[in-house]
């Protein structure tokens, strides 16, 4: 008898050894199914100053989830349509990169700007299609006066989706350190981590996307963000042609 | 005394057999993001928590979550024997139209728990290797009935999927305009010595490129709205502006060719 109790009070024991074990392990379980994500990598964008006289514009940009890797890009805009963006690379390295956007900003707004565009718009939409997808948002987002600038802003967006297309395209090629420097300052892309190219992809993204908002929002005095990010959906295929000689 | 004792027993093998089956649920610690947290990722998490332990019986998973070869094994498995044939008819311009009849096989997996928990593993590991990733689950989350259903990851795994599909289309495009370009400058065109010939020419070439972009437009096109059917075939419904937003998520691979 004193044998069986023994013996019972062993499995009990050993039963509660199990179910401790058991718990655990489930709470352990439960606890490594909370899953937590990090911050999205966007882009941060930091405006310097504000309009100086001459009507530069300077902002400063960077990434949310590399804000320590050391690339970071030095934007300024002129009046004229042109774009110096000042990259730093880690070690201290600096490229200057200089780009006319294809379409002069004294156009903007203008009349002769919304003809030029909506012919443009005729002859390239039935070779590029999204150029209806971009037509169809701007309608929907309900902008101050879309009539009279309507396709004024989808050779805008068009002439952005096109630079990002020709980015990733330098990004194929290895050609991204090249793009806008002048030929002493040239670096090759395969010399650089690959981390450091995607960093300045990115940035390089961000001043086109930032510099395209802003002429959008000069044409229709606000550009709303969620419209913007629809738009930025739109893949296109080909490059607009440079309305200022058209 | 023998009642208790077969009672105790029962229990010790009914524990046991509990305790064997259980570590095969268990998400190894490095599939778990250590990163830290991010405004609307844990709630959601909190409710797939909700799904996972919903009363009912319990059915065992079609993969093992800590092993890679199994959760491949799983994708890779995920087709329906049975051949669907789909026809689809392209229309550009006024007299262009081009007919494509490809086969489709179902997602046998699609609308199950397991590919749900599939679904999550998939995009908790992308977020970890790229956190923009967790803009699709921001953004489906600001539709009510997606960020309260119990298939908000099979959605954004769908959304994930289409993106780098999209992606791929529009990089084959770039390469065929970089072929294009090189295919100007060789010998076939620039010996050409008959100058109305060599202008033939150029046009054919870029006519045919021209209609090559249109048909991953309309690829493209077609793969937006089948997901877009799928978004709102899992949540009832699902609106434009936020389907487009979800579309301009750019993932890391979209500067990594």
């Amino acid at each position: 008898m004193k044998k069986l109790r023994l013996g019972s009070l062993m499995i009990v024991g050993v039963v509660g050894l199990v179910l401790y074990f058991s718990v655990r392990g489930l709470l352990t379980y439960s606890k490594n199914r909370t899953v937590e994500a990090g911050l999205p990598s966007k882009v941060v964008i930091q405006k310097v100053d504000s309009p100086t006289n001459d009507g530069r514009l300077q902002w400063r940009a960077t990434m949310g989830d590399m804000a320590g890797s050391g690339v970071v890009v030095h934007c300024t805009e002129y009046a004229d349509g042109q774009l110096s963006n000042l990259f730093i690379l880690p070690d201290g390295i600096i490229i200057t990169q200089s780009i006319v956007w294809p379409l002069s900003p004294g156009l903007l707004g203008t009349k002769e700007y919304e003809s030029k565009a909506r012919d443009s718009f005729e002859s390239r939409v039935a070779i590029e299609p999204a150029l209806l997808e971009f037509r169809e948002i701007i309608s929907e987002c309900r902008l101050a006066d879309t009539e009279s600038k309507l396709y004024s802003s989808i050779w805008e967006i068009y002439t952005i989706r096109a630079q990002i297309r020709q980015l990733k395209r330098r990004f194929l090629e290895k050609k991204l350190l090249a793009h806008g420097v002048d030929s002493s300052q040239v670096l090759a892309d395969k010399d650089f981590e690959e981390d450091i190219l995607y960093n300045k992809s990115r940035l390089e993204q961000s001043v086109y996307y930032q510099y395209g908002k802003t002429r959008l929002e000069k044409l229709f005095g606000s550009f709303p963000d969620t419209c913007f990010d629809r738009l930025m959906s739109i893949h296109v295929f080909g490059n607009p042609v440079d309305l200022n000689s058209f | 005394m023998r009642k208790t004792s077969a009672f105790i027993g029962f229990l010790v093998v009914v524990i046991a057999v509990f305790y064997s089956v259980k570590p095969r649920r268990i998400v190894p610690d490095q599939q778990v993001s250590k990163i830290s947290k991010d405004s609307g990722y844990t709630t959601q998490a909190k409710r797939f928590e909700a799904l996972q332990n919903r009363a009912g019986p319990h059915k065992p998973l079609g993969f093992d979550p800590t092993s890679r070869d199994s959760l491949d094994k799983y994708w890779e498995d995920r087709f329906d024997t049975n051949v669907m044939l789909v026809t689809n008819i392209f229309k550009s311009g006024t007299n262009n139209t081009r007919v494509q009849i490809t086969s489709r096989r179902k997602n046998r997996h699609w609308g199950t728990d397991d590919w749900e928990l599939y679904s999550k593993i998939k995009i908790q590991n992308d977020c970890e290797n790229d956190p923009s990733q967790s803009q699709i689950l921001n953004i489906l989350s600001e539709y009510p009935a997606a960020r309260d259903s119990s298939r908000l990851f099979t959605g954004a795994y769908a959304v994930r999927f289409v993106l780098w599909t999209i992606h791929n289309d529009a990089g084959k495009s770039i390469s065929a305009e970089i072929e294009l370009e090189e295919k100007m400058k060789s010998s076939w065109i620039v010996d050409v010595s008959d100058l109305e010939q060599r202008k033939i020419l150029i046009q054919m070439e870029i006519e045919m490129y021209q209609e090559q972009n249109l048909g991953r437009w309309q690829e493209i096109n077609k793969e937006k709205k089948e997901l877009w059917g799928k978004l709102k075939e899992l949540y009832g419904d699902f609106p434009k502006d936020l389907f487009q937003r979800l579309m301009a998520v750019e993932y890391r691979e979209v500067f990594w060719p």
